[in-house]
């Protein structure tokens, strides 16, 4: 997988990082993700166990407990510099759209 | 009413969309998929249902995997549980269905989606194509290769003719496959980068239609032979006893828990063996005259001389020996005539039985060039069929040197020179027939004419 892919998370890379912030089983993201954005994010159960394949690969989350096929993972600390990289990144956007149309948008 | 259906399968494996969509109007219909295939889907009777489905890929799953790798069924588990259901599992490919009015699809990222169907295809259409796609460039070469260096071989053969058109076909075909999953992915990719998901539309329609064209060449090739319609029905079974081996060694290694590499080697194996005893047996019974379907001409009867049985053709010939010379002889008499639309070429040998005392013998080819273009490259080819060859320090003197063609009442006429000078070996050429004529005594001017005027007269 080449590295420069997360050099910018999607949003539901993001959603996944952020719920494994605490240690957490596999299909536990799903709901949590549905629920922390009011349904606007929904991820798919395939495509969630793609990314947490391709993040344990790439040391960005580990594994933590594994009870048969339900496996708990946790973020590691280059996953928490990643999602801290994206977080910084949507700040400077956000900073951008209120120094051009900030009082609009307010009003 | 029957309960199950088979469907020709007219989409691409990796088109998500489109066999989405099949799946669901079939379902409404009352049939549910239940087995997938390279040419046919099977679909089982049901009620009809108002379903979603949906059509996922696992890249390391093989359709030579004894069962479902742990991976592939916890993916199979996450789908589950989040209300899919797995219908039919094919190889890399998974199609999931679900009753919800609106599930979120299993694939939502579109960057992981294009890189799984990628790695899908790297997998999966490109070694297939990589393997084919030489083999099929070799055949048109090899092809081309003997029509430049046999011309009349190959276009008095309706059956070389009529097989060329099939590789250049079947290279279109692989060369689109592979050019489309690069192109495809690379495009998918840089869609997905802006988080859009490039469907795939492969035009699967077009590759069928080709690779039919090409399959109606091949058969046309067989049936435009001297090989009988029992020759095609040999190769058809034998193509399906192929399949049919491979397909059974490899589902009986898979209920047998053999490894996927096991599985592969096992079955390609087994195949080739088929294929190796099929092609054994015809030469066998080829070489002891007892093909049903051989080519060319037939033995009348059969003689014994000196231990081995000779058999003895009577066909008719142009020219006969009895033509031109006086001599009682038993003869065997043997015509092998091949046609296409560009030529018609005849080879015709005239000799005793070995039982018989008499020296004269008579062997000669006719080509007739029914399209005038062809004549020039025609007659060069004949003319330097024939060339000296070094061995060492030695010549080998084998060459056509130009002779005076008013005896055979021809345009143009050579004579075969040999390290013991000139043979009585001619190449003739008249409007639109060229004949290369050998016998085997030095024949008088009378007999040259007479040979002439019998050999012209065909063309008349």
């Amino acid at each position: 997988m080449p590295r420069e892919k997360f050099q910018t998370l999607t949003q539901q890379m993001f959603y996944i990082l952020l719920c494994l912030c605490e240690e957490r089983r596999g299909m536990d993201i799903l709901e949590l993700v549905r629920t922390m954005t009011g349904g606007r994010v929904a991820i798919g159960s395939g495509t969630l166990y793609d990314l947490l394949e391709q993040f344990t690969t790439e040391g960005m989350i580990r594994e933590t407990k594994a009870e048969g096929r339900r496996r708990s993972y946790m973020i590691t600390e280059k996953g928490q510099g990643m999602l801290k990289q994206e977080y910084q990144r949507l700040r400077e956007q956000t900073a951008d759209y209120e120094r051009l149309l900030g009082k609009e948008a307010e009003g | 009413m029957s309960k199950v259906k088979r469907c020709f399968a007219n989409f691409s494996p990796f088109d998500q969309k489109t066999i989405e969509t099949k799946l669901e109007e079939m379902a409404a219909k009352g049939w549910m998929i239940q087995k997938l295939g390279n040419l046919f889907w099977t679909y089982e009777r049901t009620e009809p249902q108002r379903l979603h489905f949906a059509v996922t890929y696992f890249p390391e799953a093989s359709e030579f995997d004894p069962k479902p790798s742990e991976g592939q069924l916890t993916r199979e588990e996450f789908c589950t549980q989040d209300g899919w259901q797995l219908a039919v599992r094919w190889g890399a490919m998974q199609i999931f269905y679900s009753t919800q009015e609106n599930p979120v699809p299993i694939d939502t990222d579109p960057v992981t989606q294009v890189e799984t169907i990628c790695r899908t295809m790297k997998k999966t259409v490109v070694p297939t194509q990589l393997v084919s796609l030489p083999i099929s460039v070799f055949y048109l070469v090899f092809q081309l290769w003997e029509l430049w260096h046999d011309p009349v071989d190959y276009l008095a053969s309706s059956y070389k003719l009529l097989s060329l058109p099939m590789w250049p076909l079947l290279i279109l075909v692989e060369g689109y496959e592979l050019w489309f999953c690069f192109h495809w992915c690379r495009r998918a990719k840089k869609a997905a980068r802006d988080g859009v998901f490039l469907p795939v539309r492969s035009h699967q329609f077009l590759s069928w239609f080709v690779l039919a064209v090409a399959a109606l060449f091949l058969l046309l090739s067989m049936g435009g032979s001297a090989f009988s319609a029992s020759a095609v029905a040999f190769g058809v079974v034998m193509t399906f006893i192929g399949m049919a081996v491979g397909n059974g060694l490899s589902g009986w290694l898979k209920e047998q828990g053999a490894s996927r590499r096991v599985n592969m080697v096992v079955s390609s194996v087994g195949v080739l063996l088929v294929v190796i005893l099929a092609f054994a047996g015809m030469f066998a019974l080829m070489i002891g005259n007892r093909f049903p379907f051989s080519p060319g001409s037939t033995p009348v009867d059969t003689y014994e001389w000196n231990g081995h049985t000779y058999d003895i053709y009577d066909d008719p010939l142009p020219l006969e020996l009895e033509d031109l010379v006086e001599a009682e002889a038993r003869w065997s008499k043997k015509a092998e005539i091949q046609e296409s639309v560009f030529l018609t070429y005849g080879e015709y040998t005239q000799r005793p039985l070995y039982s018989e005392e008499v020296d004269y013998q008579i062997r000669y080819d006719i080509t007739d060039v029914k399209v005038p273009a062809l004549y020039p490259f025609i007659q060069e080819s004949l003319v330097n069929a024939r060339q000296d060859q070094l061995q060492g320090d030695f010549v080998f003197v084998d060459h056509f040197e130009p002779a005076d063609p008013a005896p055979w009442g021809a345009q143009e006429a050579y004579q075969l020179r040999g390290n013991d000078g000139l043979m009585n070996t001619y190449l003739v050429c008249w409007e639109d027939r060229i004949v290369e004529i050998k016998f085997y005594w030095t024949p008088t001017a009378e007999q040259i004419t007479r040979a002439a005027d019998i050999l012209h007269m065909g063309t008349e």
